[in-house]
């Protein structure tokens, strides 16, 4: 069973009446997942959903055995969920450490237990020299990292990441990349990683739920997703290309030309033998023979398009 | 709760961080105020010149008045410090020393009711003090959005904002009842036979009372006024409008209508209407309705916590 599970979710927004979640149901399964969507697709209302703060208008949310809706129900998973926000939510005047303890301190560990968890996290994150100076001062990147620590601080669950990578530079998108990825695939550690970077998710999730327009347009494991057509193959050859390609084309597999010596193949099934076949016939050497391979982007806008082929 | 411990840390990719599961054991939910008062007292400790700016005026009233009335007091024994040139010198005969011993009971009633002055005098620093401290409580929260921080955690509205209100109060504590209660303990001191608090040992729970209410009613506008707010700056603005137009339009009204209820309509007229009845106090002409005044701090009080439980609600509900 997942860890979390909602069923026939919806929620509007008074002020606008903005339809943020119409009848969402996915079951999320554990381990790393993303979360994964156009701005204003609902992501960010999903997340505040989980965490209690907000209140679905109709529907059922479980994580983790506790449901949101009650009160009761939002204290006891917020103990096993550690929130990363999306904005810059730091608490102003604090430094790194003092955000840490206290934010450990509310969420049930003891004096001992959050300062010591505190110093484990922050090294782990990689914020030792700054942890003592306020954190007004601090990078974007090291912010970044301090709301990925305080989440971790009390070794929830679950994780929800909203947008881990949002505003940092290449070394600091990369480090924080590592960071989840290492959480997710290594620690075991569920995680709910809400981006609109596929290549965040690629990176970091072994498994992907698609939204838009509140709606969960595909829910599966990212292999399924970027896996790709085996049967459409890139071919770079040495001598006539033409030549390979005429001969293939009468042999009904249907082909187009990329540059000099490289061509597509749609070959009409997975057996490449064809292709070595043809290469002889032609006169030709076959250099490299490779499936192409799907890309999230392409699953993502692939599903985005049947929707509003849909509606 | 217990989790699974792993043998041996493992590091990731960029730096040298080893991830450790924890395996401690998480408290109940009680007391998660505590934290919450802690860390912002330590905040608002941290810069030391608004501390030195705000602090200075009512430790040096107190220790002023401190010294008024201990030689209030020495004169009502017939006897002056030396500094003062003694009981006919020029001080002595202004503290009313000039008579010699001096009726004794009157004496005290003069110390009585320089504590009571001293403690309308010293709620303006009180204010001063709640609103530099309280203004950004909950108008800093909304605009860093750290109450995503707060309420992703087991906290409960309650908590929350029972830590927010006893960070504002400890100020006020100390800005009112504090000074209040050293003066009480210097006159008591400085009476024979601690006969002051024999006589006036009621001023003790009368500060507490007056103290404890006047900061109830200041802290809760402060934390309504910065629940209302965006910024740290427009909080203390609008609670020095809302003391000036309150008091201005009090005034105003009970001159023009030519009734003084209408002064309930001022925190501060109803602070002075409540201590001179609390401590006993006919100074002037003072028909006050001391209930009505009683009633007005309540209700600002209840419409502060209505303000105050509408908009943490919607921190908390996003």
């Amino acid at each position: 069973m997942g860890l979390v599970r909602l069923e026939g979710v919806h929620k509007t927004y008074p002020r606008g009446k903005v339809r943020a979640l119409d009848g969402l149901s996915v079951e999320l399964p554990h381990g790393p997942v993303g979360l994964l969507g156009p701005n204003g697709a609902g992501k960010t209302t999903l997340l505040k959903i989980l965490l209690g703060l907000l209140a679905p208008d109709q529907g059922v949310v479980d994580v983790a055995g506790h449901s949101p809706s009650t009160r009761e129900g939002q204290l006891r998973l917020r103990q096993l969920v550690g929130y990363m926000p999306e904005s810059d939510c730091l608490i102003p005047g604090q430094t790194g450490v003092e955000t840490m303890v206290l934010l450990a301190r509310l969420s049930g560990l003891s004096e001992k237990d959050a300062l010591s968890r505190t110093h484990e996290v922050l090294d782990y994150v990689g914020l030792e020299e700054a942890r003592y100076r306020p954190v007004e001062g601090w990078s974007t990147g090291m912010k970044q990292r301090l709301k990925l620590a305080q989440a971790l601080v009390h070794d929830p669950e679950l994780v929800l990441l909203d947008e881990p990578t949002n505003g940092l530079d290449p070394a600091g998108r990369r480090h924080m990349l590592e960071l989840v990825a290492d959480l997710g695939r290594v620690r075991k550690k569920s995680l709910l990683v809400c981006t609109h970077l596929l290549a965040d998710i690629e990176r970091t999730c072994d498994h992907v739920v698609v939204l838009s327009k509140g709606r969960v347009l595909s829910s599966a494991p990212t292999n399924s997703m970027i896996g790709g057509d085996l049967r459409r193959v890139r071919v770079a050859v040495r001598g006539d290309a033409r030549a390979l390609a005429q001969v293939l084309e009468r042999r009904g597999h249907a082909c187009s030309s990329l540059d000099e010596g490289r061509f597509e193949v749609q070959l009409q099934d997975e057996d490449a033998d064809v292709l070595f076949e043809a290469a002889r016939d032609a006169g030709a050497i076959l250099l490299a023979v490779e499936p192409k391979r799907g890309s999230l982007e392409q699953t993502f806008l692939d599903a985005l398009a049947a929707q509003e082929a849909g509606a | 709760m217990n989790r699974e411990t792993q043998a041996s840390p493992t590091r990731a990719e960029m730096h040298g961080g080893a991830w450790r599961p924890w395996s401690g054991e998480r408290q109940p939910a009680r007391l998660r105020a505590a934290p919450i008062i802690r860390a912002g007292l330590r905040i608002a400790l941290r810069k030391k010149l608004p501390l030195v700016l705000l602090f200075l005026p009512p430790v040096v009233a107190t220790i002023i008045f401190s010294f008024v009335v201990y030689t209030v007091a020495a004169l009502a024994q017939g006897m002056a410090p030396a500094g003062l040139g003694g009981a006919g010198g020029a001080m002595g005969q202004a503290l009313g020393g000039g008579g010699g011993a001096g009726d004794f009971v009157k004496q005290l009633v003069r110390v009585r009711e320089m504590i009571v002055g001293f403690h309308l005098s010293t709620d303006f620093f009180s204010v001063l003090l709640m609103a530099w401290f309280g203004a950004g409580l909950l108008a800093e929260d909304r605009k860093s959005g750290a109450h995503l921080l707060y309420f992703a955690r087991p906290l409960t509205r309650f908590d929350y904002l029972l830590g927010k209100f006893c960070i504002v109060a400890v100020f006020g504590v100390l800005g009112s009842i504090l000074p209040g209660l050293v003066i009480i303990s210097v006159a008591v001191a400085a009476s024979p036979d601690w006969s002051f608090l024999q006589q006036e040992g009621s001023l003790v729970w009368k500060t507490f009372l007056f103290g404890g209410a006047w900061t109830l009613v200041v802290s809760s506008l402060v934390l309504a006024v910065s629940s209302l707010s965006t910024r740290k700056s427009y909080a203390l603005a609008g609670v020095f409008a809302w003391f000036m137009f309150s008091g201005a339009t009090a005034l105003l009204l009970s001159r023009l209508l030519k009734d003084r209820d209408w002064l309930a309509l001022s925190p501060v007229q109803c602070g002075v209407r409540i201590a001179e009845d609390l401590f006993d106090m006919r100074l002037g002409v003072r028909d006050w309705n001391t209930p009505l005044a009683w009633t007005a701090w309540g209700l600002l009080v209840a419409l502060s916590w209505a303000v105050i439980w509408w908009r943490t609600r919607r921190l908390e509900v996003v």
